[in-house]
Parts: structure tokens; C-alpha cells; sequence
């Protein structure tokens, strides 16, 4: 590289000196992206670690206790209308009658049974 | 992040923030899209700094910076088209600067150091852009051929011919001023 001259220029150091010009201009934007880059990548950076653990701890109770609630109203809406008149069919079934091989036709309509041999004996 | 590696960053970014910046600037012709693009620069390179040695954070630096601008030229391009589509008339804002350098009476060029600055800046702007990036990069930015060719995404050897040719188109338009040669 040739030496400069009183009349020659490095365009590099104009290019510097220009450089420096601008930076002086806008420096406070410069200084404040400059630590909003490192400091403030820092701070998200350190979300992702610290806040889904804090999450986890409270979003799990709670989506559990969600899910107990919709399955019991569930059951309390829509399982109702099966499971009661079954419940009420079990409690009026004598406890010799479960030990036995009769059809569920026939325990689902024991009253009618009931009825059935009341009359019959009666004749 | 440790707090050592946050003052290594910091201090990285205080050192090489206005260099940028006028890269930035003199590759998009305007020091609030610069401003824009380095600080996307910045936060970019914080973020994937910490998986490269400290010696290629230059290097690494002036690839991404390379890629917001490359982006912004290309989202430009797009802009101009679509305008073309539906017969909008394109603006004449990127029209590229015109150097007039005068003569003095030896026939040589005289500036002050100002109006060199403001020569200089225009003839470049007068270069292709592939021919700018590889002269700021290697002959300002003092980044090897191996690394030019990295950031500018080409072969060394192309990097030898825009330079060449940069400098060559540089010569021509300011004069023997210039005092620096190719390698």
C-alpha cells in the first residue's frame, strides 16, 4: 500500500471519519439499541427458563381441577338419566335375584313379576 | 448469558455500532432505514453470538447485517413491481447520486477534505451493489477475501473481481487520489 501524500486521501479514513460523524448524530439511539440488544435479550432469554416452570406449577391444578369439574357435569347432565333408574331397579331387586341367572328383561320389569304371582295366588 | 459475556457483546457492539451503521447507511441510502437495520442486526447477532468464537463476531456481524439489507433490497424490489403492475409511477428517490469531480488548473482533482468525503460517498454510490459491498467490506471493514466471500454469499474469486473492479470505477471517477491498491 502506497504512503499518503499531502494531497491524497485514504478512503478508509474518510470513510471513518464519516462513520464517526453519523454514529455522534444518532448516538443516543445507538447506545440505547446497543443495550436493548444484549441487556434486553438477556431478560426474554430468561423466560423461556423461568416463567413455563411457573406455569407449569399453577396450570397444572388448575387444568386438572377444569377437567374433575366438566367430568362431573357432565355425569350429572347426561350419565343421569341411565344410571338412576338402574340404581332404583338394583335397590328393589331382592339380593336371591342377583345371585341368579335371570334375564335382565326380566329385572328390569319386576314389578310386573311382582304383580304377576301376587294375582296368581290370589286366584 | 453470563454477565462477563454481556460486557464482552456490549463492548463488541460499542466498537463496531458506527462502522455499521454507515455501512447500513451507505448501502440503503437512508439513515433511518439504517438505523432500523442495525439495530435488527444487533439483536440478531446477540442471540447466536454465543455459538461463535469472539474472533468471528466481526465476521458474523456483517453476514447478518448483509442479510437484513439483501431482505430490504429484495422487499423493495417486490414494492416496485407491484407498483409497476398497476402502473404507478416509481419514485425518483433512488435515483443514484451524480459525482462531477472539477478540474483544477493542473488538471488533477483539489478537495477539501469535506468535499473528498462527499466525492467519495457519491462515486460509491454510483458502484453496483455487488461491487460496493465487497469494496467497504475488504478495503474499509479490513475483512479478509475468505471472509467477504462468506458474508457476500459468492468465490473468493468473484470478491477479487468486484473489488477490482470497484476500485478501478473508483479510480476513474475520482482521480489518483485514491491511495490504496488491491491485494
Amino acid at each position: 500500500m502506497k504512503k499518503p501524500t499531502e494531497t491524497k486521501h485514504k478512503p478508509a479514513e474518510l470513510l471513518q471519519q464519516s462513520a464517526e460523524q453519523l454514529a455522534q448524530k444518532h448516538q443516543q439511539r445507538l447506545h440505547a439499541m446497543t443495550r436493548a440488544a444484549v441487556y434486553g435479550k438477556a431478560a426474554s432469554r430468561a423466560r423461556p427458563t423461568l416463567y413455563p416452570a411457573w406455569r407449569r406449577l399453577v396450570a397444572v391444578p388448575v387444568l386438572s381441577l377444569l377437567g374433575i369439574a366438566l367430568v362431573w357435569q357432565l355425569s350429572q347432565h347426561s350419565g343421569a338419566p341411565h344410571t338412576q333408574p338402574q340404581l332404583a331397579l338394583d335397590d328393589q331387586v331382592p339380593a336371591w335375584v342377583q345371585d341368579t341367572d335371570v334375564p335382565l328383561a326380566v329385572l328390569q320389569n319386576y314389578d310386573f313379576y311382582q304383580w304377576l304371582e301376587h294375582e296368581l295366588d290370589n286366584t | 448469558m453470563d454477565t462477563e459475556q454481556q460486557h464482552q457483546l456490549e463492548t463488541f457492539l460499542q466498537q463496531i455500532r458506527a462502522g455499521a451503521l454507515k455501512y447500513a447507511a451507505l448501502r440503503c441510502g437512508s439513515e433511518h432505514d439504517a438505523l432500523d437495520l442495525l439495530q435488527d442486526t444487533m439483536i440478531g447477532f446477540v442471540d447466536k453470538a454465543a455459538d461463535f468464537p469472539q474472533d468471528s463476531w466481526k465476521n458474523l456481524f456483517y453476514k447478518i447485517l448483509q442479510r437484513r439489507i439483501t431482505d430490504r433490497f429484495r422487499k423493495q424490489q417486490w414494492r416496485t413491481r407491484l407498483a409497476q403492475m398497476f402502473s404507478l409511477s416509481a419514485s425518483d428517490d433512488n435515483d443514484q447520486p451524480v459525482f462531477e469531480p472539477a478540474d483544477d488548473e493542473h488538471g488533477g482533482h483539489q478537495y477539501e477534505a469535506a468535499e473528498l468525503q462527499q466525492a467519495f460517498e457519491a462515486a460509491l454510490q454510483t458502484l453496483p451493489d455487488r461491487q460496493q459491498e465487497a469494496y467497504l467490506l475488504r478495503q474499509w471493514q479490513q475483512l479478509s477475501v475468505k471472509q467477504v466471500a462468506d458474508i457476500m454469499q459468492c468465490s473468493e474469486g468473484s470478491v477479487k473481481t468486484h473489488l477490482s473492479r470497484a476500485m478501478s470505477a473508483l479510480k476513474q471517477a475520482l482521480g489518483e487520489w485514491i491511495d490504496e491498491e488491491t491485494d
